[in-house]
């Protein structure tokens, strides 16, 4: 008979589902519900908390500026994380574990120390624009604060550390030998990488591609500190919305339709994972 | 038998009295044994100096105290998740509109005064049977003297002033997340016909004055004009006391509201957290926290505002605090403070929201 492992996976899925449901669903079921201020709410079902997200331009813009973000860093710190995964899982060296354990213990420094750091190495006294600004490459200091692009810098150093460790085990299960293959056969470096590395990673980019995305769509403390006040990503409505005008209904229906419009993505792409899964076995 | 001399009898009567006193007095001095006190109050080290002053005092009687550390909002946001079951906390630190919405929300009890002894040394109306205030701030502007000068700037005197074009981008204005807005707000609004109710006038300036950034941690706006990337932002005058230690050479104005206030005060309230099953504890700590010692020694270390007369009296001899704080009672009398039964924080947080992501 042949063995179901899968079936292994079932007890953590059902415990992760559960401790989600159970702390979630009480919050949400808020969503549907008028907010009577200071945490109470109504007792008659309502659908104007929705109405309400999807008839306002606040909360419609915040929510593509949010996916958009995310979207941008999710391709960003794969563009940039992959090919640093890429070297340190092809390096024959013992400076490789060094650099992995350096990448582990900055994941570990908390995002608000990180984003203090950005904004002073970004200041306009600071040495990376005073080094920009003495090579002429930019002609007045680069300013990361108050605009999206530096919420997308923050974001980016906030992932870029579990995305390399994520690639970097994602290398390491391609064979070297195929590698070598290809290239005895007179493959270019830029074949090998497009016809052997790139597609046995695939499911491994898309994956870390997904958690970074993720992980963006829920960030708090970059979009709030790095954007100064002045990028309104969703979950810095979230906060607003309960924590200053303690209006947990609305903020429950902010919540609920981030959490929804994350797991549609989700789901799209595994589908289309999925798909070309399928056709790329059917041409094999 | 040896014969009774006046020295022993006075020495015996004394002994005698104190014998007898002596249960009296171990039963006014109370005992908290056993008991933990949890204070929410602010972090960033303000915890740490409540407890140097105040808490340490309680636990010499024996008991516990625990903080737990979060802006005000953050912890009526706890009371409000616990409704229903066991508080997170006894003592509540709240500031402005929180305490409005702790009181309403019926998350505080009353207060025996009687075993507040030290409100004495406060103005009357910084004591009441539903709190008792624990501090407060002047609200203003931070600026640096340097920078305005280089940008021929003229040093702030009204909030408007920093709508010069000069400082477009140049200056950092407090979030509208945090305590203290609300000061910013009105300030900038009665300055320009408005008024608490009305504070259209007060997001037009904040719209006008295109920020660089909006602070809600204190330490962005500093490391800000550490950095040289901002000439001045809108804070309380702790804040420049602290720059000006770390030898930052900033200065402070109380920005002139209207035609005959100036200033804006800010206070800090202590509340006793409904049901709490250690109240007596709860008003010890409430008494310590504005006894003297602990307003003079926050005051010096944290640069606030003490509500202790006393403290606030004694502050005139440091010569940097001073300059910063407005100390005289009828400076006090004369700053604004803000009706919080007027001002609507939830409406102003909507049409802040708004226009700043129509000024994109």
């Amino acid at each position: 008979m042949k063995a179901r492992w899968h079936w292994i996976l079932l007890p953590s899925l059902l415990l992760s589902l559960g401790l989600l449901l159970a702390s979630q669903i009480a919050f949400l079921r808020g969503g549907f519900f008028r907010d009577l201020r200071l945490g109470r709410m109504g007792t008659d079902f309502t659908l104007a908390n929705y109405e309400r997200f999807f008839t306002d331009p606040l909360y419609l813009d915040s929510l593509v500026l949010t996916v958009r973000l995310s979207l941008t860093v999710a391709i960003l710190t794969l563009l940039v994380g992959f090919p640093i995964a890429y070297v340190l899982a092809r390096l024959k060296s013992r400076w490789t574990l060094v650099l992995l354990a350096g990448i582990i213990a900055a994941s570990f420094i908390t995002i608000v120390i990180k984003v203090l750091g950005l904004i002073i190495i970004f200041s306009s006294g600071g040495f990376l624009n005073r080094f920009l600004m003495w090579t002429g490459i930019v002609s007045s200091p680069i300013a990361i604060v108050g605009n999206p692009g530096g919420v997308v810098v923050g974001l980016m150093h906030f992932t870029m550390g579990f995305s390399i460790l994520l690639l970097y085990s994602v290398v390491q299960t391609i064979p070297r030998s195929l590698e070598e293959a290809a290239e005895i056969h007179g493959a270019p470096r830029w074949r090998v990488f497009a016809r052997v590395i790139l597609p046995l990673s695939l499911p491994g980019l898309v994956v870390t591609g997904l958690i970074v995305f993720n992980l963006c769509m829920g960030a708090f403390t970059s979009a709030a500190l790095i954007g100064g006040g002045k990028v309104f990503t969703l979950p810095v409505l979230i906060q607003q919305t309960v924590i200053n005008q303690t209006r947990y209904g609305m903020g429950a229906t902010i919540s609920a339709i981030l959490m929804l419009v994350t797991l549609a993505i989700n789901g799209l792409s595994v589908l289309a994972m999925t798909k070309l899964d399928k056709r790329r076995s059917a041409v094999a | 038998m040896r014969k009774l001399g006046r020295r022993s009898l006075l020495a015996g009567i004394a002994t005698g009295t104190a014998l007898l006193a002596a249960p009296a007095i171990r039963a006014q001095t109370p005992n908290f044994a056993g008991q933990t006190l949890r204070v929410a109050t602010f972090g960033g080290g303000w915890d740490r100096a409540v407890h140097k002053y105040a808490g340490v005092k309680l636990e010499a009687l024996g008991a516990k105290v625990e903080y737990v550390t979060a802006p005000p909002r953050d912890n009526l946001a706890k009371l409000i998740a616990a409704r229903g079951q066991a508080a997170p906390f006894d003592v509540v630190e709240m500031a402005d509109l929180t305490w409005v919405d702790t009181y309403e929300a019926g998350f505080i009890q009353k207060i025996n005064l009687d075993n507040i002894p030290n409100r004495k040394e406060l103005l009357p109306t910084l004591a009441d049977e539903w709190k008792v205030a624990s501090w407060a701030t002047q609200e203003g502007i931070v600026w640096h003297p340097e920078r305005f000068a280089a940008a021929g700037v003229p040093g702030p005197e009204r909030y408007r002033d920093l709508l010069h074009p000069a400082l477009q981008r140049k200056i950092a204005i407090i979030d509208i997340s945090q305590a203290g807005i609300s000061q910013l707000l009105v300030g900038a609004s009665i300055d320009e016909g408005g008024s608490q109710e009305n504070i259209t006038s007060g997001l037009e300036f904040v719209r006008k004055a295109n920020p660089f950034q909006f602070w809600r941690v204190g330490a962005q706006a500093v490391t800000l004009m550490n950095s040289g990337d901002i000439m001045a932002s809108t804070m309380h005058a702790g804040f420049a006391v602290q720059m000006r230690r770390a030898g930052l050479p900033v200065k402070f104005t109380h920005p002139k509201v209207g035609a005959t206030k100036r200033g804006l005060s800010k206070e800090g309230w202590l509340g006793v957290v409904k049901g709490t099953p250690v109240a007596r504890a709860a008003e010890f700590f409430i008494n310590e926290y504005i006894s003297y010692d602990t307003q003079f020694g926050l005051a010096t270390e944290r640069g606030v505002v003490p509500i202790n007369n006393r403290a606030r009296d004694a502050l005139v001899n440091d010569p940097l605090l001073k300059e910063m704080f407005l100390l005289s009672e009828a400076d006090v009398a004369n700053m604004v403070s803000v009706d919080f039964t007027k001002f609507n924080l939830d409406d102003a947080t909507q049409r802040w929201s708004r226009m700043i992501t129509s000024a994109k």
